[in-house]
C-alpha cells in the first residue's frame, strides 16, 4: 500500500513541477477534439503537429534556460 | 482444436504484444530491466484476476476509457523524454557524464500502462473469439503461442540494446511513448487515423524527422566542440 502511495505522490510531483507539457497537451487535445469532425481524415495530422508543437516548445525552454 | 480461430488469436495478439513488448523495453532501456519487469507481472497479474473473476464481462468494459487514460499518461512521459533527450542530443557538448539515471518508479509505471492496456486488448480478442466461435480453447492457444514468441525475440533484443548510448536510447523511447500516446489518446476522443493502429509508424517517423531537425539547429547554434562519450538524459 505504501508502495502505491509512493508511486502515487511521485506521479503526481512529476506532472505538476513542471506542468507546462501537461497544460500543453490538455489545450492541444481539447482543440483536435473541438475540430475532430470539422476536419474530418486530418484530424490525426492535426493532433500529430500540436504535439510536435509541444515538443518544440519545451527544446526552447530548455535551449533559453541553458 | 480450430486452427482457424488459433491462428486469428495468434495474429491479432500477436500485434498487440509487440506493440506491448516496445513500451516494455523502452522502460526497460532507460530506467533498468528490473522495475519495467515488476510493472509488466503487476500489469499481468491484474489481467488475470480480472479475467478470471468477471469472464466474458469484461467484453462490456469500455476500452476507449482505459486507452484514452493510459494514452494520456504514456504521451505525457514521451513527450517530457522526446524533449529533454532532444536537447541533450543537440547540446550534448555541455553534458560529459552520467548525470540523471531513469527512475525506477517512472519505468514501473510506464511498463504496467503499457502492458495493461495491450494485455486488455487481447484478452478482448480471446474472449471475443472464445464467444463468437465457441473456440475459446484455441483462442487462448494462439495467444500463448504469440507471447511465447514475443518474450523470446525481447530476451535475444537484450544485448544490443545495451550497447547503445544512454541519450540516444532515451531519444527512441521517447518517440515510441510520444507515437503510442497520441495514437491512443486520439482514438479515444474519436481521431480518424489513417491506416489505424498502423499510423503509429507515420507517427513515429514524423516524430523522428521534426525531432532529428531540432537536434541539427540546436548543434548549428552551438558553437563549443561535441565531447565523445556517453550521456545520460
Amino acid at each position: 500500500m505504501k508502495a502505491v502511495a509512493d508511486l502515487g505522490m511521485y506521479l503526481w510531483r512529476f506532472f505538476v513541477g513542471d506542468s507546462f507539457q501537461l497544460v500543453a497537451l490538455i489545450v492541444c487535445f481539447a482543440v483536435v477534439a473541438l475540430l475532430a469532425h470539422p476536419l474530418g481524415a486530418k484530424d490525426g495530422v492535426v493532433a500529430f503537429l500540436l504535439v510536435a508543437a509541444v515538443i518544440w516548445i519545451d527544446v526552447w525552454r530548455r535551449a533559453r534556460g541553458a | 482444436m480450430n486452427w482457424g480461430f488459433a491462428a486469428t488469436a495468434f495474429g491479432g495478439s500477436l500485434v498487440e504484444f509487440v506493440e506491448a513488448a516496445i513500451i516494455v523495453v523502452a522502460a526497460a532501456a532507460t530506467a533498468g530491466w528490473a522495475p519495467a519487469l515488476y510493472g509488466t507481472l503487476a500489469a499481468a497479474g491484474i489481467l488475470v484476476v480480472a479475467t478470471g473473476g468477471l469472464g466474458f464481462a469484461l467484453l462490456h468494459l469500455p476500452i476507449a476509457v482505459l486507452r484514452g487514460v493510459i494514452g494520456s499518461l504514456l504521451l505525457l512521459f514521451g513527450v517530457k523524454w522526446l524533449a529533454k533527450a532532444t536537447y541533450r542530443l543537440g547540446t550534448r557538448w555541455r553534458h560529459k557524464s552520467s548525470e540523471e539515471p531513469g527512475d525506477p518508479r517512472l519505468g514501473f509505471a510506464t511498463a504496467f500502462n503499457g502492458v495493461l492496456l495491450e494485455g486488455a486488448e487481447v484478452v478482448f480478442i480471446v474472449l471475443a473469439l472464445g464467444a463468437t466461435g465457441k473456440a475459446l480453447g484455441s483462442a487462448v492457444v494462439g495467444a500463448a503461442a504469440a507471447v511465447v514468441l514475443v518474450i523470446l525475440a525481447t530476451v535475444a533484443a537484450r544485448g544490443p540494446l545495451a550497447k547503445v548510448p544512454d541519450v540516444v536510447l532515451k531519444f527512441v523511447v521517447g518517440i515510441m511513448l510520444t507515437s503510442f500516446g497520441t495514437l491512443w489518446l486520439g482514438e479515444a476522443l474519436g481521431i480518424h487515423w489513417w491506416g489505424s493502429d498502423a499510423s503509429v509508424i507515420w507517427l513515429a517517423l514524423g516524430n523522428l524527422a521534426l525531432s532529428w531537425l531540432a537536434v541539427g539547429l540546436l548543434r548549428r547554434g552551438s558553437s563549443a566542440p561535441a565531447v565523445v562519450g556517453k550521456v545520460s538524459a
